[in-house]
């Protein structure tokens, strides 16, 4: 699979999980904090990082692979948050 | 008196001060037979034993007594011209960062009231065990005021002297104000997780830098505040482990705190991370301790932490993980279930 397929992917379950569309998410360009404040569901940054934890289970339950995001600060967009997360799934397909 | 003298002096009215208080506490009374102690399953106690809400917040009070000191006796006896650079810069750091155990204990009382209610009518047990959560909040809230003002004060007469290090000043009104900024509200079982955690962080802290202070009774005082930082830790405990033999809390949330401290760049390691959060809401103390001083690093104990937290996880969850990486892979699992 390729990196933006895996990073499609990636926006669009991530996406449901914070229960915003992946047009937002992805095009609007919000940072963690700005996500935490859109979605409904989420009230604080250990929403987000289970938001995280249930896509990386997506991406392993779909393409085997394991992934865990780095600690990122609440200011960070999420194109570089993704970028982070993909980086990770690449590293340890390679591995 | 030489400070050793001093030092054992206050050690002996330490040790004088316990048995006076084994005397005073257990006697021939009905719930006064044994030595104080913590519930560790409040609510096994309440749905199979014959406890009641009101037998919790005795031994709750009890308790608090047992283990009271005074503030006086440690400042009296600590020698200010004593005083090493470090020694003086740890004390204004946990000055600012004790700060901020009173909007942390305002909020505890908020929320557990809030949630006692929600619970009334389902789980009445679950009500009582969280209503003696918040009661008990009102011991942790007076326990940590001992703490921020041992060492305030020492700040502000050491700013008061010749001796002092310019850059270790006492807090102003608008820092005072900030750091008392009120905690947002969250799941009850994660906040209480995460304030085991933040006890440990403070107990091994203290621990770890009383084994570095020079002045004997500055040392002595680091373990009397760790002491009681471990007992608050024992506490959050209990209550989290509450929730969720309630069955009504899922220890993925606990889990998820767990994984929130001990992951890479967590917030076990405070302000030593490469980039910490700027929180417009409050203050975290373990963010805001001076990083340029690396021998007072939220760092030290690091392994010590690590294990007294994954110990803290299961004692509240009964589900143990030996690791960082089992608490990340235990909890992802939770999620994916």
């Amino acid at each position: 699979m390729s990196s933006e397929s895996l990073k499609a992917y990636a926006y669009e379950r991530f996406s449901e999980h914070v229960g915003l569309s992946v047009g937002y998410v992805r095009d609007d360009d919000p940072t963690m904090s700005e996500v935490i404040e859109n979605a409904d569901g989420l009230i604080n940054s250990v929403d987000l990082m289970e938001a995280f934890a249930k896509t990386s289970n997506d991406i392993h339950a779909q393409h085997g692979i394991r992934i865990q995001l780095p600690a990122l600060p609440l200011d960070t967009p999420m194109s570089e948050v993704m970028r982070q997360f993909i980086e990770r799934a690449s590293e340890k397909e390679s591995a | 008196m030489s400070a050793e003298n001093t030092q054992q002096q206050t050690q002996t009215q330490v040790f004088q001060r316990q048995a006076q208080n084994d005397e005073q506490f257990v006697i021939d009374r009905p719930f006064c037979t044994e030595r104080p102690s913590i519930d560790k399953h409040v609510y096994r106690s309440l749905t199979q034993g014959d406890k009641k809400l009101v037998n919790l917040i005795w031994e709750q009070h009890r308790y608090h007594e047992y283990r009271r000191w005074n503030v006086m006796d440690y400042v009296r006896a600590i020698d200010l011209n004593r005083l090493n650079r470090l020694e003086q810069h740890f004390i204004k750091n946990a000055g600012f960062a004790e700060l901020t155990t009173k909007p942390g204990a305002d909020r505890l009382t908020r929320l557990s009231d809030k949630e006692c209610r929600r619970w009334l009518e389902d789980d009445e047990n679950l009500a009582a065990a969280i209503q003696a959560c918040g009661t008990w909040s009102r011991y942790w809230n007076e326990e940590e005021s001992h703490h921020e003002m041992s060492f305030n004060y020492l700040s502000l007469a050491l700013n008061a002297g010749p001796a002092h290090d310019p850059a270790a000043l006492p807090p102003d009104d608008e820092e005072i104000i900030e750091f008392r900024k009120i905690f947002p509200d969250d799941d009850m079982l994660r906040t209480l997780t995460l304030l085991a955690f933040s006890e440990v962080n403070a107990a091994v802290s203290y621990y770890e830098f009383a084994r570095k202070a020079e002045e004997p009774n500055l040392k002595a005082m680091l373990h009397q505040i760790s002491a009681d930082e471990v007992q608050h830790m024992h506490y959050f405990v209990t209550f989290a482990k509450a929730l969720v033999d309630s069955g009504r809390y899922h220890p993925k949330n606990a889990f998820a705190i767990g994984h929130l401290f001990l992951r890479e760049g967590g917030e076990l390691y405070g302000s030593t991370r490469v980039s910490t959060e700027s929180r417009g809401s409050h203050v975290n103390w373990w963010d805001a301790v001076d990083g340029e001083i690396k021998e007072i690093s939220v760092d030290n104990g690091i392994e010590r932490k690590e294990k007294m937290i994954l110990k803290a996880l299961e004692n509240i969850t009964g589900i143990k993980a030996d690791s960082r990486q089992a608490v990340e892979n235990t909890w992802m699992d939770m999620l994916a279930a």
